[in-house]
């Protein structure tokens, strides 16, 4: 039993997904990313928490999910077409098995992803594909701490109208607790993306802390005396927890960061690209568009070494490099803990935030790095625990006061990546849709007519779905930005369209009923919260 | 592997471009960077008469203090008016000091100079600092790089100093289709 306490290390992960979702097409590209990020992610990440609780390893983690991939993660069709996609990849990792049958090399790599793949499909059906549940158990063990994010990760401060912004936080909060029996104590700020109009409208939604990137703390007025490793209250009463600089370079970090390590498994290298295209035709797009499939065997090799003379892949090594790396990252906390409780009055706290999609996905051995860092801080009395904000806020409530600046974590901590050159004709169109709304539900929430409900609810989830963060991002960065743009474009259609209903513009109601079948999404939206 | 999808394509309903112009008088603020901000417009017809005495403007009121200003920019730090001519545009905006809170507000100058105001966008709080500034955290309290401080700006009454911008404007439904 540890006694001496000195410094809590908060592991916050945020998991997040553009909600994608085409019933349309049989095949959509962009769905991949769901099942990319369900295969590669959340499944090793429920793999790796289970594993630590059967063997007994007390371990606290906090987990944001957003509503969108929540949604996703409970949606029947998605779920189904991801578990066909399991499917595909087991049929594929057959074929590679008997393809690399001459090659002993190839083939024991064949063979390991075989097993790893399959370890991941029996998981899978052993949760009946709803991970949800399993989230929520691991909660109500105290393992996990879960939160919520903004309704669809709308980058809150650029949402102009204080009712709409009111609502991608109170529609997210309710969906949280309607999955996860109990409403979210935290919540994670879309892109860490704050301005000080967030915090009184986060503290009347009952939310007791966030997080903020390390400048948003370190600029606050008046300086925290602590810097990021103490929590700070804002006056309108709500605790945020900067982002420790050092915990994240480590992981973070293209130059010094572990997942660079030439040991460990290359991301782009992949058959997808590799093989003749008749040999992997059925596991890509219809149409012959080459995609990532998961089956990469080779490693990053070195810092410029170009894709086509990467060296084979060792699981071997590369778990040894896990356990390496491990054991650095938690000395390092260690050290850092010694050298901050030196010189700290009260108890030093770090905030170590990532994107949750870097475990597995980004990093394969991200996932066995985790555990492996549970397995380190639990194998000896040491100065630092893993901890959860809200244990951490209840056990130290000493606070100073203080008002964090405006600041996101995107490139140079500012709102670039979202507003720019590429992007900044989207918000004028954003911000009329979000004042019709609270216009039109100002006018109308006492309707007598259903269909005028019907209409209204799906205008809330149009707008919502147009304020995702993730469309200007994708177009800033020229990743699936045609997508991107027509997902804004058709989003705000809709939404018009559906707001001309109001004006007495005739709406066909097979074109509604499509349109809510479409984007199946906060199914139970409350008009109340935009009021 | 191929299944039949239970829904048609993109219904033709929801192919359409964005409206050129909602038909509002409007004026919408971001912030971008610590010293910059983007600031939209839609100036309403009905809202705006066409008048050859008066000039369309936009006021941009920055205040580092908790006081509260008025439309007239009274108790506001700096105030910059900024001429508009065309229908709709937006521009970026370099901000005079570090930190300040911003309002935009879009009317009209009287030949009196009495300003009218008719739409006003939201107060944003643009950053204390920037990301370099968080170790040496004094600097952003004495101003960054070359911003101006409004101790270096000639002060005309009530201790505010007044700018008057040019009007270089960009459609922003012009960005839209990809035209800039």
């Amino acid at each position: 039993m540890k006694t001496d306490r000195p410094c809590d290390l908060l592991m916050v992960l945020h998991a997040h997904l553009p909600f994608v979702r085409h019933p349309e097409y049989a095949y959509a590209l962009e769905e991949n990313w769901f099942y990319e990020a369900v295969t590669d992610t959340y499944l090793p990440l429920l793999k790796v928490f289970e594993e630590l609780v059967e063997d007994g390893i007390p371990f606290s983690m906090t987990l944001s999910l957003s509503p969108t991939l929540c949604s996703m993660l409970d949606d029947p069709l998605l779920l189904s077409r991801c578990g066909s996609y399991l499917e595909r990849l087991l049929l594929l990792c057959d074929r590679e098995m008997h393809r690399t049958r001459s090659d002993a090399a190839l083939h024991r790599l064949a063979r390991y992803y075989a097993d790893h793949y399959k370890t991941l499909y029996r998981l899978f059906h052993a949760k009946q594909g709803r991970l949800l549940p399993a989230f929520r158990g691991l909660q109500e063990s105290g393992h996990l701490e879960l939160i919520t994010t903004a309704a669809t990760h709308a980058f809150l401060p650029f949402v102009s109208e204080p009712k709409v912004r009111n609502a991608q936080i109170s529609a997210a909060i309710e969906q949280h607790a309607r999955f996860f029996g109990r409403p979210p104590a935290g919540f994670w700020l879309p892109e860490c993306a704050y301005d000080e109009s967030l915090t009184s409208l986060l503290v009347q939604n009952g939310i007791c802390y966030s997080f903020l990137e390390t400048h948003g703390l370190l600029n606050a007025r008046p300086h925290p005396v602590s810097g990021v490793y103490a929590p700070v209250l804002h006056p309108d009463g709500i605790a945020f927890f900067g982002r420790d600089p050092d915990c994240s370079r480590q992981v973070w970090s293209a130059v010094d960061g572990y997942p660079g390590d030439p040991a460990y498994r290359d991301f782009y290298r992949d058959i997808g690209f590799d093989l003749p295209i008749e040999d992997i035709r059925p596991y890509i797009h219809p149409d012959g568009i080459r995609v990532q499939t998961g089956i990469k065997y080779h490693r990053v090799t070195g810092p410029h070494v170009d894709l086509a003379s990467k060296a084979l892949y060792d699981p071997v090594r590369a778990l040894e490099r896990v356990a390496e790396h491990a054991r650095h990252f938690v000395y390092s906390r260690v050290e850092q803990s010694r050298a901050l409780f030196s010189v700290m009055q009260q108890k030093p706290v770090m905030a170590a935030l990532y994107d949750a999609e870097l475990f597995g996905h980004w990093w394969f051995e991200g996932p066995s790095f985790l555990k492996q860092v549970c397995i380190e801080l639990n194998r000896a009395s040491l100065p630092v625990v893993l901890s959860t904000p809200t244990r951490f806020l209840q056990e130290n409530p000493q606070r100073m006061v203080c008002r964090p600046s405006t600041s996101s974590w995107g490139h140079q901590g500012d709102a670039e990546t979202w507003v720019n050159g590429k992007t900044d004709w989207i918000y004028p169109h954003v911000h009329a849709a979000e004042k019709t709304m609270v216009d039109c539900v100002q006018r109308y929430v006492d309707h007598p007519d259903p269909l005028i409900h019907r209409v209204l609810a799906q205008m809330g989830r149009e707008l919502f779905l147009l304020q995702s963060s993730d469309w200007a991002f994708l177009i800033k960065n020229g990743t699936a930005a045609q997508y991107a743009v027509s997902r804004v474009q058709c989003h705000l259609a809709r939404f018009l369209r559906l707001a001309g209903f109001l004006r007495q513009d005739p709406i066909s109601m097979e074109w509604l009923q499509d349109l809510e079948n479409r984007d199946f999404f906060m199914e139970k939206l409350d008009l109340g919260i935009f009021l | 592997m191929q299944q039949k999808p239970p829904f048609e394509p993109l219904h033709p309903l929801d192919r359409a471009d964005p409206p050129l112009a909602y038909g509002l008088s409007r004026v919408g603020l971001l912030w971008q960077k610590p010293d910059w901000l983007f600031l939209y417009w839609e100036r309403g017809d009905q809202d705006l008469q066409e008048d050859p005495s008066v000039r369309v403007v936009i006021r941009l009121l920055f205040d580092s203090t908790e006081d509260i200003f008025d439309a007239q920019g009274r108790s506001a730090l700096c105030v910059q008016d900024r001429t508009v001519s065309s229908a709709k545009g937006s521009c970026y905006v370099q901000v005079p000091f570090v930190g300040p809170r911003v309002q935009a507000l879009l009317g009209v100058l009287s030949p009196q100079d009495v300003f009218y105001p008719v739409a006003s966008s939201c107060f944003i709080q643009m950053p204390f600092g920037t990301i370099q500034d968080d170790a040496h955290s004094e600097a952003c309290q004495q101003g960054v790089g070359s911003l101006a401080h409004p101790s270096q700006v000639d002060k005309v009454a009530g201790g505010s100093f007044f700018v008057h911008g040019s009007d270089a404007w960009i459609d922003w439904t012009k960005r839209q289709r990809g035209d800039t």
